[in-house]
């Protein structure tokens, strides 16, 4: 059990992670061929692991109606959607118009409405978020101040009234500051650290120091 | 003495005229001295360069032009004009293959294939799937290219040209690849394109320079000099070598910590707020008798986020199976949700609680990323977790399940790497793991002296970083006062190509 557990899995890792670091390296044709296949087995197999993640998602309704728990009428109405969209998809084609009419009048007005509320959200989270408690946090409320008054023509009608020598404080000039220089260092540091700490996590994986994925103690 | 007065007056006007003509003919071009083809270094795809000294008389209207032929006797044709003005033919500005040195911003060069592909075309209806046409083209001339719209019907055009093997004409034919029908776009016939074989022909290049424009542009002078190179295969990408170093100094780190801690365990960690209330957010959710929400974020096992969400999982679900406590895992992937129920399955086994594991608790709830958002939204309105861990890569659904969990008073605690997702966190969540400690969340929370090693070793990657910022600042401001090239060295080390 320990083999197919265990040693085949790191087994296949090291080989596909080894292998694949040469690839980047070598500049032959084998080479893009190898990393362009891979690209399309990962694709395959995330393909092919839908049929799971649907069963999962139809049982665990089903377990829902049939215990009739709180809300098991919206897991019918789940139902009869997922069975209605394959139908129309495997029945006209993925171009067709009832697949077509699904997409573009619930999909997409379902995920706008959905993505709408982050407005509200935003207004909600700033509220608690932006009070001057200490130094750091009146630091990131005048930042965010400016940032949202350089953003909207407010931020315009003021620079319109500034001074040609005092334009510089205008507030879309202070944005473009705030944003490309003390902003872009801090994106920049944290991106260096997340790249270091990327190339430490996948060196573990690779060799198997870090199992905790597969499940279980070394 | 008039008659003299008037010759030179009359000889001045004619000479004036020449002048004047002068400008307009290609006898002041000075060709470039020295002309050599080269393989293209670090490329098998059968291309070589061409590379030329810069000409003193480089002008805007003025052209540097590349004949080839399948001989080296000829007949040459015109294949490349290359504008004299255009930065990106500059040597220098490709330091991929030229490097960083100084002497190539004195030279141009140009890219050439030389392969000739033989490509099978096969064009068939799309509704009945019929094939119309399929062809094999290999010969110069033979094309299948420029799509064309029609504006005025919305019609896609596929044009292609090919060699008659009967009567050696090269035909052309055309055909409609999709049309737009109430505004949508219907397709009408599909078209695959496949590469069969690929063979290197041997070419032969003459450079010469033209000046642009006029009424009638005069003939372009030539170098006599014929160059070719034949391409090589090459094993190794000699610009990516900075990369490979860094990448082995960072092995020879990782290393050398780990064989550190495994004698000396204790190795110092800096407190990360967020990974010590990992228990606190626990005993809370227990204490309450409610769930524990987890999310792994928004893309796929195949990303190393995810999978760094997966390791701390695995200590999570240790202590909730210790707590005999419950967790919800709402997955957007199925191969993610896989990997969590097999992670959080064994955390129940070597906790001694196998009874306890509901596999209903970890499932696919929605592929799409607002479905997810709406779906984890409910269940978290529904199911009241005590405890919410959002840890993986997110985006725009990052506020909205924070904010939801903020509104039914869960604690929250939140780890991404997206850095634009970062402040939502930290604005709405209890506790934010920024950037790497989500990488190192599952070194703090286990303690494995092996895992922690690996951690040493990243931080003194950064010192290397640190140390290459600094040193190359100095360097590349000394090198602008002194003017020599040498102190771009560093920069050129640390650029990636």
């Amino acid at each position: 059990m320990q083999l197919y557990k265990r040693r085949i899995p790191l087994a296949i890792v090291l080989i596909t992670g080894v292998g694949l670091i040469i690839c980047y390296y070598v500049p032959l044709k084998t080479s893009d061929d190898i990393l362009e296949g891979s690209m399309k087995w990962v694709r395959i197999i995330a393909a092919f692991s839908l049929v799971i993640g649907v069963y999962s998602l139809m049982r665990s309704h089903y377990i829902k109606i049939r215990k009739q728990s709180s809300g098991w009428a919206y897991s019918i109405i789940m139902f009869i959607f997922l069975v209605g969209t394959v139908v129309a998809g495997f029945g006209w084609g993925s171009k067709g118009k009832s697949f077509q009419w699904i997409f573009d009048w619930i999909n997409v007005p379902a995920s706008a409405t959905v993505f709408s509320i982050l407005a509200f959200y935003i207004a909600s989270a700033a509220y608690r978020a932006f009070r001057a408690r200490n130094i750091e946090a009146a630091v990131m409320l005048i930042a965010a101040i400016i940032v949202m008054v350089g953003r909207i023509p407010f931020g315009n009608m003021i620079a319109d009234k500034l001074p040609q020598s005092l334009k510089f404080l205008s507030p879309s000039s202070l944005v473009d500051w705030l944003m490309n220089k003390p902003g872009m260092a801090a994106r920049r540091a944290i991106m260096l650290g997340i790249c270091l700490s990327v190339i430490a996590t996948s060196m573990r994986i690779i060799f198997g120091i870090e199992r905790t994925y597969m499940g279980g103690k070394d | 003495m008039r008659k003299i007065l008037i010759f030179f007056f009359v000889s001045a006007i004619i000479f004036s005229a020449f002048l004047i003509n002068a400008e307009e003919t290609t006898e002041n071009l000075i060709l470039p001295k020295l002309f050599y083809a080269i393989d293209s270094p670090e490329e098998s795809d059968g291309s070589i360069c061409l590379i030329w000294s810069k000409s003193p008389t480089e002008g805007k209207d003025i052209d540097y032009v590349i004949y080839e032929s399948s001989s080296s006797q000829g007949p040459f044709e015109e294949k490349y004009v290359i504008d004299s003005f255009l930065k990106e033919s500059l040597a220098s500005e490709n330091t991929k293959y030229f490097g960083p040195w100084e002497k190539y911003k004195n030279f141009r060069f140009k890219e050439v294939n030389l392969f000739v592909k033989t490509v099978k075309t096969t064009i068939k209806d799309a509704v009945t799937g019929k094939e119309l046409l399929s062809y094999l083209y290999e010969e110069p001339g033979e094309t299948v290219e420029k799509y064309e719209e029609d504006s005025t019907t919305g019609e896609e055009i596929f044009q292609y040209t090919y060699k008659d093997i009967e009567s050696g004409e090269i035909k052309s034919g055309k055909f409609v690849i999709s049309k737009k029908t109430d505004d949508k776009i219907k397709i009408i016939n599909k078209v695959s394109t496949k590469v069969i074989a690929i063979k290197i022909v041997p070419k032969y290049f003459k450079l010469g320079m033209q000046r642009r424009g006029g009424v009638t542009p005069p003939l372009p002078i030539f170098l006599d000099k014929v160059v070719t190179a034949i391409p090589k295969i090459n094993y190794f990408k000699w610009s990516k070598l900075n990369n490979l170093v860094v990448l082995f100094l960072m092995y020879i780190f990782v290393y050398y910590y780990i064989n550190k801690a495994k004698k000396n365990p204790n190795i110092f960690l800096r407190k990360i707020a967020g990974l010590d209330a990992v228990d606190e957010a626990i005993g809370r959710a227990t204490e309450m008798g409610k769930p524990i929400l987890y999310s792994t974020g928004y893309y796929d096992a195949s990303e190393i986020s995810t999978i760094a969400s997966i390791n701390i999982l695995g200590q999570v679900a240790k202590k909730v199976a210790n707590y005999d406590s419950r967790i919800i895992i709402p997955c957007k992937w199925p191969v993610a949700m896989t990997v969590c129920q097999e992670v959080v399955k064994e955390a129940y086994i070597d906790a001694g609680r196998p009874d306890a594991y509901n596999p209903n608790d970890i499932f696919f709830i929605a592929g799409e990323q607002f479905s997810y958002t709406a779906a984890v939204n409910g269940l978290m309105v529904r199911e009241k977790p005590a405890a919410n861990f959002l840890l993986g890569t997110f985006a725009g659904e990052s506020l909205l399940l924070a904010e939801t969990g903020n509104t039914i008073g869960a604690i929250q605690i939140a780890g991404t790497d997206s850095v634009y997702q970062i402040p939502f966190f930290i604005a709405a969540c209890d506790y934010c793991l920024i950037g790497e400690e989500l990488y190192a969340a599952s070194a703090y929370l286990s303690r494995e002296p092996k895992i922690v090693g690996t951690l040493k070793g990243q931080d003194m990657g950064k010192i290397l970083i640190v140390l290459a910022i600094i040193l190359g600042i100095f360097f590349i401001t000394l090198g602008s006062f002194m003017h020599n090239e040498y102190f771009n060295l560093i920069k050129y080390f640390f650029t990636v190509r």
